[in-house]
């Protein structure tokens, strides 16, 4: 069964292309095509994604944006091996990450159990998984929340533990979607230094956001439009 | 083995920390096996034994007998119908996360299997107070084999439809199954009860309860049954937590 680290060759669609990646190539996507079909009668396919490319390289912050219903979330699916595509190749060169929009959790686990049970899907050690969780609590302010619920938390402190969820096994490349909504401002800022901290040590970011206010933040800006990605001018119209 | 045991050990813990979920498993027996006993006559009836024959018994206990396999049924089908459900989009995340998706169904299916023991415990206790079946081991069985076969069927409906129109057919089916089409107080109704979940369990139960027997035979064909179900659900839900 493929999975975000064993995946990185075993799909069709996936290669190693460990050739590419040793230049610094953590992520590619080439000539992504993904259609939503059904087979009811009366009813239409809906096509997502015509051809989209992307690549992401070590230690690079690259952001996504797009319209709603523009294929954003679809794209970070067949980048993490969520969903297949039904054609071009991905290669992944590395662990990823993976914060969806919606938690993805189980509801009535406890924070610390929500841990154990990823950490151990992970491959990582039962100590492991306590070090880890307990910085990654500290850093983002959860610690407290460690033996409440998931169904018992607030919005903002769910992101917190899902976006914790996808850092727990320190992954090569991390892939978020719409990664700080529910976020307060403090937590806001302690996401980016963070986001600094992880590509300084060699994590590729990617975010996926329908609005991106501050694109200093970002190596790259792609837009994705009519189910391709486009480079997006930063501001002034300078291409990214 | 790890991962199964694990996945399986926080399972039973969100089982336990499900209320509806836990009502429905201590007050659904007393509830309706009490007051089926309390409603039906005891005026005498036949009961067509499987394999042929009748027996004469009171209403009541023919009642009863039929509704232990099916709040054992119904218990354990919403159970899988909702343990699918409410999971079905962690589950996904978790096996992309590492987890063999194999150990994901195992371990859903072993929550299935605690529950469907502690049903059929708590049912034939509940059952016991109105009835002596002349066999309660093979009676205990037959009702087991209901709740496990239909907790596979609710894991089946679980990927198919939503929840409450998954709720709606795990309440109309084992009731229609069990009580209609494998009464022993009618005749049968041509070939069809022989291809519904509950026909095993049916005769199991009518056999143990009011002929002493312990059919080998229904207890073999229910266990293949049984199997067939489970292999068609585990897919189901394997393909279901797995990439699209």
């Amino acid at each position: 069964m493929p999975n975000i680290l064993e995946q990185r060759a075993s799909d069709p669609g996936n290669s190693t292309g460990s050739l590419d990646l040793a230049r610094d190539v953590v992520l590619r996507g080439d000539g992504l095509e993904k259609t939503y079909g059904s087979r009811l009668p009366f009813t239409r396919s809906v096509e997502v994604l015509t051809g989209a490319s992307l690549e992401l390289r070590r230690g690079e912050i690259v952001g996504i944006v797009g319209e709603n219903g523009s294929g954003k979330s679809t794209l970070l699916k067949l980048l993490v091996g969520a969903l297949d595509p039904d054609a071009g190749e991905i290669t992944r060169g590395g662990s990823v990450g993976w914060c969806p929009q919606e938690t993805l959790l189980y509801d009535r686990l406890t924070v610390r159990e929500t841990f154990e049970l990823f950490g151990e899907a992970y491959g990582m050690d039962a100590d492991a998984v306590v070090d880890a969780r307990d910085e990654l609590a500290e850093r983002l302010d959860f610690e407290r929340f460690l033996d409440y619920r998931v169904d018992h938390l607030s919005g903002g402190n769910r992101q917190k533990v899902n976006l914790g969820v996808s850092l727990l096994h320190d992954p090569d490349v991390l892939l978020l979607d719409e990664p700080y909504t529910g976020f307060d401002w403090d937590t806001y800022q302690t996401f980016w230094s963070l986001t600094e901290e992880l590509t300084a040590d060699g994590t590729s970011i990617g975010i996926i956001s329908h609005l991106v206010n501050e694109h200093e933040r970002f190596d790259r800006l792609y837009e994705l439009r009519d189910g391709e990605l486009e480079l997006a001018p930063r501001d002034g119209g300078e291409t990214a | 083995m790890s991962h199964t045991a694990t996945a399986l050990r926080l399972g039973l813990r969100e089982y336990a920390r499900t209320p509806v979920l836990l009502a429905l498993f201590a007050f659904l027996p007393v509830y309706f096996v009490a007051v089926f006993a309390g409603v039906a006559p005891s005026t005498p009836v036949p009961v067509h034994l499987p394999g042929g024959g009748t027996a004469t018994h009171a209403t009541a206990d023919a009642v009863v007998v039929l509704v232990a396999p099916i709040v054992t049924a119904l218990v354990v089908g919403i159970t899988g119908l909702f343990v699918l459900r409410a999971t079905a989009d962690a589950d996904s995340r978790l096996v992309i996360a590492g987890y063999d998706v194999r150990s994901v169904v195992l371990a859903r299916f072993g929550v299935l299997a605690v529950v469907a023991i502690v049903e059929t415990v708590v049912t034939v206790a509940v059952a016991l107070v109105f009835v002596s079946p002349g066999h309660l081991v093979g009676f205990a069985l037959g009702v087991l084999l209901a709740g496990a076969t239909y907790g596979a069927v609710g894991v089946a409906v679980g990927v198919v439809l939503d929840r409450l129109a998954g709720v709606y057919v795990m309440l109309f089916g084992p009731t229609l199954d069990v009580f209609l089409f494998q009464n022993p107080m009618t005749d049968s109704a041509g070939e069809l009860p022989a291809l519904l979940p509950g026909h095993y369990a049916g005769e199991l139960v009518v056999a143990a309860a009011f002929a002493g027997d312990l059919p080998v035979e229904s207890i073999g064909w229910g266990l293949v049954y049984l199997l067939g179900v489970g292999v068609v659900a585990g897919w189901a839900f394997a393909r279901s937590a797995s990439p699209a």
